[in-house]
C-alpha cells in the first residue's frame, strides 16, 4: 500500500511540473487519503500511557 | 526570497529522505510502518514546495504543505508515544540524542514555522522554471519513486511487518 502510495505522489509531481497541475492535485488528493487511511489502519497498539 | 525559500525548502525535505536512505543502506536500518508513512508526509509537503517552485506562491499549495506536515506530525508524535515511557523501548538508533521520529516530529514542525514565515514575507513568490529548480523537481520525482522501490522490496505489495528485519524481495527471490 505504502508502495502505491510512494507512485502516486511520484505521478502527481511529475504531473504538476509538467503544466498539468490540476491532474497532479487530484493524484495527491488520492495519495493523501490512502495515507491517512492507511495510517488509521497501523494505529492499533495501545499507548502505555497512564496517570 | 520566497521564491528562493520554496525552492529550499524542496531541496531540504529531498535531502531528508535521502538521508532516510544513508540510514537504511549504510547501517541496515529498516524503516517501520510509522517510518514509511513519515517519508511520506516529507513527500507530501515537498510536492506542496513543487507546486509553489513551479506556478509560484498561491494560498493552496500552503495549504498541501500544511496537510503534509500536520500528517507527518501526527504519525511522528504517534511514534514518540509509543516510546516516549521509560522502558518501552525505542526504534532505530539515536542521532544526536533523539530516534529519528523526534526528529521528524521537530522537522515538520519547524517546515509548519517556515510556512507561517513565508506566509508572512511580503512580495510574490517568482515562477521558477530554470535550471536549478528543473534539477531540485526532477531529485525529488526520483527520490519519491525510490522511495516507492525500496518499500516494495521491503514489505511486498501490501503491508510491512511491525519490525522487520529483512527485505521481502530478497526473501521471495532465495525462494523462502
Amino acid at each position: 500500500m505504502v508502495t502505491l502510495i510512494f507512485m502516486l505522489l511520484a505521478a502527481a509531481m511529475l504531473l504538476a511540473w509538467r503544466d498539468r497541475k490540476a491532474a497532479g492535485v487530484v493524484v495527491f488528493a488520492v495519495a493523501a487519503v490512502l495515507a491517512a487511511a492507511w495510517f488509521n489502519h497501523h494505529v492499533t497498539d495501545p499507548l502505555q500511557l497512564g496517570l | 526570497m520566497a521564491g528562493a525559500l520554496n525552492l529550499l525548502g524542496l531541496l531540504g525535505l529531498t535531502a531528508v529522505q535521502v538521508a532516510g536512505f544513508a540510514f537504511q543502506f549504510g547501517l541496515g536500518e529498516l524503516p517501520c510502518p510509522l517510518c514509511l508513512l513519515q517519508r511520506v508526509a516529507f513527500a507530501m509537503v515537498a510536492f506542496g514546495f513543487l507546486l509553489n517552485v513551479r506556478y509560484g506562491a498561491q494560498a493552496m499549495h500552503y495549504g498541501i504543505i500544511l496537510l503534509g506536515a500536520l500528517f507527518g506530525m501526527s504519525v511522528a508524535g504517534r511514534q514518540v508515544l509509543l516510546h516516549i515511557v521509560p522502558g518501552s523501548g525505542a526504534y532505530g538508533s539515536a542521532v544526536l540524542g533523539m530516534h529519528f521520529y523526534t526528529w521528524a516530529f521537530l522537522l515538520f514542525g519547524a517546515t509548519i514555522l517556515a510556512t507561517a514565515v513565508l506566509l508572512l514575507l511580503p512580495g510574490e513568490a517568482p515562477v521558477r522554471r530554470g535550471r536549478w529548480a528543473a534539477v531540485a523537481v526532477y531529485v525529488a520525482i526520483a527520490v519519491t519513486a525510490a522511495n516507492a522501490a525500496t518499500t516494495f522490496a521491503e514489505c511486498g505489495p501490501i503491508e510491512c511487518p511491525d519490525d522487520p528485519v529483512g527485505y521481502w524481495l530478497l526473501t521471495v527471490l532465495r525462494g523462502g
